[in-house]
């Protein structure tokens, strides 16, 4: 198994060299007359951000052999750079969000907001797949593509409701884009916390993250909110309200935050682990 | 002044930043420090009979390269701002789409622009280069094709709210692309116009394929070079050369 590790360790390094050199060549390279500063400002902390995520759950809330052990630290951040590289590919493919095109060179700062909930959703379910205690790097692989196939299921019926992905990269409606963010970034909350836990197996994680089922009332809540928006936009023509985006975008954070901290119960221990 | 300072000012030309319309323009041809580029050709601006400037009407030009530039000449002369959309870049050999003329078009437009009075918030006129995905590509070969999308011009809504009810597109017809972004103005009730040998005539747009989905752009995409520098170019592999193909793989 070690010897995979160090094979897996090569893998995911090579991707986050990758993921890292294009992020930053594109930011610094790319002929920008525009001068959006904001959007490179943000883009270039995002990596930075998501490693402090990721040292601090795995220093924190990783698994017994991982939270004092600098080779699987490393392991596991270098595998979480690997995870936004691949899903950043995907949210561009499901969502259709370009942090090339919509950010970068059209200076879409809708895209912005609703890109940055995306990357900070991913990587908190990617955060929450690593606490708790389990046999290996795949219990993280299972349970954490498990959230984020929802996540991005989940984010596609509001869509096929709302049509709010056009309002973020056509229209540019920067409070479509906040309220989105906040969406995707809530969720992610949500389901970092159905992502973790002991691993038992594979049908046990999946009846986990039965606990979380708040996310559905929660997802409601949040296509009323959208439709109301969307009903505003399209029968006044005017861009949807920036202050009560950013009010909704931080209520839909902290309900989330709430409800996994007081309503959702807390994360089953696995006896197993303790014999270790 | 260095090499980048002269194209941000050429490109500043054309899209000034206190002009309404800029934030659309493509900046992807400008990357090219304009000291570098010589002047071989003469352009004189291309008149279209059929436009007069209306408050209510927004033009965009589809033709070949350089003659879209000199069409956006004429029209900054009636009053629209030229807006240029050309989003492939120039390679250093064997470039798929020739963008010679066009750079050297964009060059002389920006001089003759200098001394034209455009309001800031004058009606746009945006330009594409027709031969953006006619080509083919060719083993070796700088891709530089490029595509339009519906990210790339402004939305339905926000051209209602600046009082836009009428669109001209000066074409011999509507490419495929073009037509995902005018059937969602035509679905919001705007008018859509084709001005051609037949002069200008009212059109009724039909769906394209895969119309509003949300693959289509990032389909396309996969099958262009981006360019590091912006836009789109980079040398396509040729496996008797063993290039591997210089540019930016992937999507994202």
């Amino acid at each position: 198994m070690y010897e995979l590790e160090i094979l897996l360790l090569v893998f995911w390094g090579s991707l986050t060299v990758v993921f890292i050199y294009n992020w930053y060549r594109y930011l610094f390279r790319l002929f920008k007359p525009k001068r959006k500063t904001i959007n490179n400002l943000v883009l270039g902390l995002l990596p930075i951000l998501i490693l402090t995520i990721n040292l601090i759950t795995l220093k924190n809330l990783a698994s017994f052999d991982v939270v004092n052990d600098g080779f699987y630290i490393t392991f596991y951040v270098f595998m979480g750079f690997a995870w936004i590289y691949l899903f950043n590919k995907l949210i561009f493919y499901f969502y259709d969000i370009s942090w090339i095109d919509d950010i970068i060179t059209n200076g879409n700062y809708a895209a912005l907001s609703a890109y940055v909930g995306a990357i900070l959703g991913l990587t908190l379910i990617y955060a929450g797949a690593n606490i708790g205690d389990g046999p290996g790097f795949w219990c993280v692989i299972v349970a954490g593509g498990i959230g984020v196939l929802l996540w991005f299921v989940l984010a596609l019926l509001i869509n096929k409701c709302t049509g709010i992905l056009e309002r973020i990269t056509i229209s540019r409606d920067l409070g479509s884009g906040i309220r989105f963010g906040g969406y995707l970034l809530s969720t992610g909350v949500f389901l970092a916390r159905g992502s973790g836990g002991d691993w038992f197996n594979f049908w046990q994680t999946i009846i986990d993250f039965t606990d979380i089922w708040i996310i559905v009332p929660f997802c409601l809540i949040y296509l009323g909110i959208e439709l109301y928006y969307k009903k505003q936009f399209e029968n006044e023509n005017i861009p949807t309200d920036i202050t009560s985006s950013c009010l909704w975008a931080t209520l839909l954070i902290i309900l989330a935050i709430s409800a996994v901290l007081y309503v959702v119960p807390p994360f089953k221990e696995n006896p197993i682990y303790f014999l270790s | 002044m260095d090499e980048k300072n002269t194209s941000i000012e050429l490109y500043k030309i054309w899209a000034p930043t206190d002009a309404k319309w800029s934030a659309w323009a493509k900046p992807a041809m400008f990357a090219r420090p304009s000291n570098r580029i010589t002047m071989n050709s003469y352009f004189y601006k291309q008149e279209i009979k059929e436009i007069t400037y209306q408050h209510d009407t927004m033009i965009i030009v589809d033709l070949n390269g350089e003659q879209s530039v000199k069409a956006g000449i004429y029209l900054a002369e009636l009053g629209y701002r030229p807006v240029p959309l050309f989003n492939g870049t120039k390679g250093p050999y064997n470039n798929i789409v020739n963008v010679e003329k066009l750079e050297e078009a964009l060059y002389w437009g920006a001089q003759e622009l200098i001394n034209i009075y455009i309001r800031t918030d004058a009606n746009p006129a945006f330009l594409l280069d027709k031969r953006r995905m006619k080509e083919y590509k060719v083993n070796g070969a700088y891709d530089n094709r490029w595509s339009i999308f519906p990210q790339d011009m402004p939305s339905a809504d926000y051209l209602l709210r600046n009082h836009i009810k009428k669109v001209i597109v000066v074409s011999q017809n509507i490419e495929n692309d073009l037509s995902h972004i005018l059937c969602r103005y035509q679905e919001k009730g705007i008018e859509i116009y084709l001005v051609n040998d037949d002069g200008i005539n009212p059109i009724e747009v039909s769906k394209p394929s895969k119309y509003k989905s949300l693959r289509y752009r990032v389909q396309v995409i996969l099958g262009l070079k981006r360019n590091s520098a912006g836009g789109f170019g980079g040398v396509l592999p040729d496996a008797q050369t063993h290039s591997s193909g210089v540019g930016v793989r992937g999507i994202g």
